[in-house]
C-alpha cells in the first residue's frame, strides 16, 4: 500500500502567442529540482483546445480569453483527472478568468509574467498538499480497525506529518487524558522520524552541527538530496498496529542497519545539548510504557496500556 | 506553522502558530529567526503559547537558533511556557537552557 499522488496537472490559459512562449517554459521546470516522475508524459489533449502539445507533462494549454470558455474547458478537466490538483498560469489579461477558476476548484492560479521557479513551487505544494492529504486518508481507518498494517515509502513522507489518529480516538473514549495523548503522538512520530531519517536516509545526527551561513544544516541538505535519489527515497517503511482495548502495540520498520544498540540504550545526559542525537528515543520512552527493539535496532514497538488500574511504566 | 515576527527596542519576537513537529514548521521557525537576525537582533523571545506539540524536528530548530545567537553573545529566550510544551522542555532539559521572558512584551 502506498501513498504516491499523480502529479498536478498544469493549465495555461492565454493567447496563441503567449502560448508559444510557455512551451520554453516547461522545458526550463525540469531545472527547479522537479523530479521526473512529476513531469512524466502523458497527453490531456482535447479537440478544443486552440494549442495541444500532444504528448508535453501533464500540461493543457488553453487558447481562449473567454472566461465562459476557460471555466468551461478546465471544469471538463477536472472531470477527466478529479483526483489531480490544476494549477492554472493565465496571462494578464485573463486574470479574473484566475480567481473564478480557483473558486470553481483549481488548486492555485499564477498570473503571467512569472518565472518557471514560481510554477514548480506552486507544483511541489500541490503534492506536498495531495500526499499529505491520502497519509490522513490512509490513517483514519484506524477508527474501526483493530489491527492494521500499511507500508510506505520514504519518499512518501519526505516532509510531511505523520498523524496518529487513535491516540484522538483514545482520548475521545477517555482512555488517554490530553498529555497522554499528545506524548503518544509525539512518541509515534520520532518512531517514524527515526526510521525515515536515520533508517532508510542513513542520516547522521552530528550532520546538524554543519550550519551554513542561513541557518540550514548538512543534515536537512544531505535529507533532500537523498529524497530525490531512489536508492534511498524507494525504501519502505512498514508500521503494524493492533489494539485490544486495554493495549496499542505499534511497531515501525525500516530497511536500514538498525540504530546502535549505545544510542538506544543512552541515559539522559547532564545538559540538552549533549544530546545531538537521541532525543526521539527519549521521547518515545517517555509517550509509551514500554519501547522495544529488534537485536539489528531497525524494528520498534512502542506500547501504550490504556487501561488505568495497570499504568505502569516500563523502560526496555 | 504560520509565524509572525516582532520587534521592540533591542528586542526580537517570534510568535508561533500551530504544531512545532515536522520539517515545514522548522523551516517556518529557521525563517522568522533568519528575519530578526539578519535585522542585527541578538536577544530574541519565543512565544509558544500557541504551539500544540512539538518533537525533536522543533527542539532541533530552537537549539540550532540558541547556539546561533550565542556564537554572538545573543540570547534566545522564551515567553512562559504551558501544557505540552513546558512538559516537553522539562523533560528535555530546555526550561535549563532558555531564560523566561516574564514581562509582558
Amino acid at each position: 500500500m502506498s501513498s504516491s499522488v499523480a502529479p498536478p496537472a498544469i493549465l495555461f490559459v492565454g493567447s496563441d502567442e503567449e502560448l508559444a512562449s510557455h512551451a520554453a517554459v516547461m522545458d526550463n521546470l525540469g531545472r527547479f529540482g522537479l523530479r521526473r516522475s512529476l513531469l512524466r508524459r502523458e497527453s490531456l489533449k482535447s479537440s478544443d483546445f486552440g494549442s495541444e502539445l500532444a504528448g508535453v507533462h501533464a500540461v493543457v494549454f488553453l487558447a481562449s480569453k473567454n472566461s465562459e470558455r476557460v471555466i468551461t474547458e478546465f471544469l471538463d478537466l477536472k472531470e477527466r483527472i478529479p483526483d489531480r490538483p490544476v494549477i492554472v498560469v493565465t496571462s494578464r489579461g485573463v486574470a479574473e478568468g484566475g480567481v473564478l477558476l480557483v473558486k470553481a476548484g483549481a488548486y492555485e492560479a499564477i498570473v503571467e509574467p512569472c518565472a518557471a521557479a514560481d510554477i514548480a513551487k506552486s507544483v511541489l505544494k500541490a503534492v506536498q498538499h495531495a500526499r499529505q492529504g491520502s497519509l490522513n486518508r490512509e490513517w483514519s481507518r484506524f477508527i474501526s480497525s483493530e489491527r492494521i498494517e500499511m507500508s510506505f515509502k520514504s519518499r512518501d513522507i519526505g516532509f510531511c506529518k505523520v498523524p496518529l489518529d487513535i491516540a484522538d480516538r483514545l482520548f475521545e473514549a477517555g482512555l488517554l487524558d490530553s498529555s497522554g495523548k499528545l506524548r503518544l503522538t509525539v512518541a509515534f512520530q520520532e518512531a517514524v522520524v527515526n526510521a525515515h531519517d536515520h533508517g532508510n536516509l542513513e542520516l547522521d545526527s552530528s550532520w546538524r552541527e554543519d550550519v551554513d551561513l542561513e541557518g540550514i544544516d548538512a543534515f536537512t541538505r544531505i535529507k533532500i538530496e537523498r529524497l530525490t535519489n531512489p536508492s534511498f527515497a524507494e525504501r519502505e517503511i512498514w508500521v503494524s498496529l493492533t489494539f485490544d482495548g486495554q493495549e496499542l502495540r505499534i511497531t515501525i520498520t525500516d530497511e536500514g542497519s538498525g540504530c546502535p544498540k549505545s544510542v538506544r540504550e543512552a541515559p539522559l545526559p547532564e545538559s540538552p545539548l549533549e544530546l545531538s542525537s537521541g532525543r526521539g528515543i527519549f521521547l518515545m520512552r517517555w509517550g509509551a510504557d514500554q519501547v522495544l527493539f529488534n537485536d539489528i535496532g531497525n524494528q520498534v514497538t512502542l506500547i501504550k496500556r490504556v487501561n488505568r488500574t495497570s499504568e505502569q511504566r516500563l523502560w526496555q | 506553522m504560520e509565524y509572525k515576527t516582532e520587534t521592540s527596542g533591542e528586542k526580537g519576537y517570534i510568535l508561533l502558530h500551530g504544531d512545532l513537529d515536522s520539517e515545514a514548521s522548522g523551516e517556518a521557525l529557521r525563517r522568522a529567526f533568519n528575519d530578526l537576525f539578519e535585522q542585527g537582533k541578538r536577544t530574541i523571545v519565543l512565544n509558544l503559547d500557541d504551539v500544540r506539540i512539538i518533537n525533536s524536528y522543533g527542539i532541533g530548530k530552537i537549539l540550532m537558533c540558541y547556539k546561533r545567537l550565542k556564537a554572538e553573545e545573543g540570547v534566545l529566550m522564551v515567553r512562559p511556557l504551558q501544557g505540552f510544551v513546558r512538559e516537553t522542555f522539562e523533560l528535555l532539559m530546555l526550561d535549563r537552557l532558555l531564560p523566561v521572558e516574564e514581562n509582558a512584551q
